[in-house]
């Protein structure tokens, strides 16, 4: 037990594990490790809204004592996690990033939670974000800013955007965000770190404050795509108290692992995924489907039809939902909201529900589409956003051409086809810009497949050094 | 349906009252700006998806129903 400290947090879930299972590194240096860290850099990074250092201590003190006993609960025992503030933890507040649930403290854990404190994990602190999750960018009135990691001026994307800057930042281990139109994959992105959005009903959405109920999921967010599938197999699997959990068997990720790529086939849609994006995101996620094709990949170029449709269908949805759920808060509270927050909620009471309905069978149109061309292939490859990190409190965004455009209206330009079709993807880091900011693809699967996207993304990992990148705090 | 909406800002205070959502009147120009660009869009959408009567939209169904314990 005699690696420094300042090794420890560079450690990847598996890593970890593996060390602690061999009794190399205890739960308590491990924690003190990410306390240490978190103690070092979050006054500048701002991931946390709350830091639970002494429980923390003591649960490893407690795992501790259960591993040199014999009691080894699996991969994730004394892994120190973070979660996003809207996920229930009993006893410890959670603010889902608002001055409204400020004085929330929960009776009951979210499932996600209880499901990973039984695997063994150690939950070191809630994690910043946009309020109530109804923003890409973490920039919050009521809990400070979180800043991206690889450049402190830029912003490190969102909802869950504390969740993805604490993981780059070596705060923790790994960490639960929720997504609702990119809010997982979007911060994975910007942050250099991989991240999942689960098929709609794969993981329990129980006591998580919603945003959109027809979308919201909740994900892991690691350092790589084998962390990610280590927390996912804790969490996956029917919750009869979320009446939108699926009753689908969940398989042995990890065994899925390092069975290669051979042979699978990528479908792309050149025009629409790779027309609209800056040209180091082009160049970068180009790069990263030719290095799979390499590996034994094959490309196959798919046409479907108006995809342009999914941000218009994806606001209004997103829209919509989040202001029936905020209806009474925000008669009754309007200033309690950031006001960015509280427009996008007026606005959402203005739409017809014509608008409502047609998006949702937009979504139908979209999903059809994408299961017809799954015979053909068998994952999609896309850019995660269309962007590298903007400066903190940019509200428009550069692409191509010098023109500027609405960011709410381009950043989920490819994170809502799955969010729209309840399909599985990952963000996985493929390069940096020019600048030094970090590029992620996105990987889009058949539903309930997350075992192709955690095996090819980490056959993809075993092959680049992107993900082992650590930004200089 | 047109193809280009504009939002005027009385229009928008009358849409406010009847969702009896209130308001300060500083706020209505901003959010007739706004909403002028998000409903265009909704619009297309609308003019996309008329002709496809086929189609249902996605619903949100229990597993299980009520009463009919875990699977």
């Amino acid at each position: 037990m005699a690696r420094a400290a300042s090794r420890l947090i560079d450690l990847s879930i598996a890593e970890a594990a593996s060390m602690i299972r061999r009794r190399e590194i205890s739960p308590v240096e491990l924690v003190e490790a990410v306390l240490d860290q978190i103690q070092a850099v979050d006054s500048r990074v701002g991931s946390f809204i709350t830091v639970l250092g002494e429980q923390a201590l003591e649960v490893a003190r407690a795992a501790e004592r259960m591993i040199t006993a014999g009691y080894y609960l699996g991969p994730l025992q004394g892994v120190p996690i973070g979660l996003k503030d809207n996920i229930y933890t009993q006893g410890v507040r959670t603010t889902a990033g608002s001055k409204i649930l400020a004085d929330l403290i929960p009776d009951e854990d979210a499932t996600v939670t209880a499901r990973l404190r039984q695997a063994g994990a150690i939950i070191v602190g809630k994690l910043n974000m946009h309020e109530f999750a109804w923003g890409g960018t973490t920039d919050n009135p009521h809990y400070g800013t979180t800043r991206n990691p690889w450049d402190l001026s830029r912003f490190p994307a969102g909802s869950s955007g504390g969740s993805g800057a604490a993981v780059a930042a070596r705060e923790c281990l790994g960490a639960l965000g929720t997504d609702t139109g990119g809010s997982i994959r979007l911060p994975a992105a910007v942050n250099g770190i991989t991240g999942i959005r689960p098929t709609q009903g794969r993981v329990s959405n129980y006591n998580v404050v919603p945003l959109a109920w027809t979308m919201d999921t909740v994900g892991p967010m690691c350092r790589t795509a084998r962390d990610c599938a280590l927390m996912f197999q804790a969490i996956a699997g029917r919750d009869p108290r979320d009446p939108g959990s699926a009753n689908v068997p969940v398989p042995d990720y990890i065994a899925e692992l390092g069975h290669g790529i051979s042979g699978e086939r990528i479908g792309v849609v050149s025009d629409y995924f790779f027309g609209h994006v800056q040209p180091d995101v082009r160049a970068a996620v180009r790069g990263a489907i030719e290095t799979l094709e390499r590996a034994g990949a094959t490309v196959v170029e798919v046409a479907i039809e108006h995809l342009e449709g999914n941000i218009s269908a994806q606001l209004t949805v997103e829209s919509c939902e989040p202001s029936s759920y905020h209806q009474l808060w925000l008669r009754e509270r309007p200033q309690d909201y950031g006001d960015d927050v509280r427009t996008l909620l007026e606005l959402g009471e203005l739409y017809l529900a014509t608008h409502y309905i047609q998006a949702q069978r937009y979504r139908t149109l979209l999903r059809r589409q994408f299961l017809d061309a799954f015979r053909d292939v068998d994952i999609f490859i896309s850019p995660t956003l269309p962007f590298v990190a903007t400066p903190i409190g940019e509200t428009k965004v550069v692409i191509e051409d010098g023109r500027e455009e609405m960011m709410l209206m381009v950043i989920m330009q490819f994170t809502g086809l799955p969010s729209l079709t309840g399909l599985p993807a990952i963000s996985v880091p493929c390069g940096f810009s020019r600048e030094g900011l970090p590029i992620g693809m996105q990987i889009i699967g058949r539903p309930f497949d997350e075992a192709r996207l955690f095996r090819v993304a980490d056959a993809y990992q075993a092959l680049t050094d992107w993900h082992r990148r650590a930004p200089d705090l | 349906m047109d193809s280009e909406v504009t939002v005027p800002v009385a229009g928008l205070g009358q849409l406010l009252r009847a969702a009896q959502l209130p308001v300060p009147a500083g706020r209505h120009e901003m959010l007739a700006s706004r909403f002028t660009t998000l409903v265009d869009a909704a619009n297309d959408l609308n003019r996309k998806m008329a002709p496809m009567r086929e189609l249902t939209p996605i619903t949100q169904f229990a597993h299980p129903d009520p009463g009919q314990g875990e699977a």
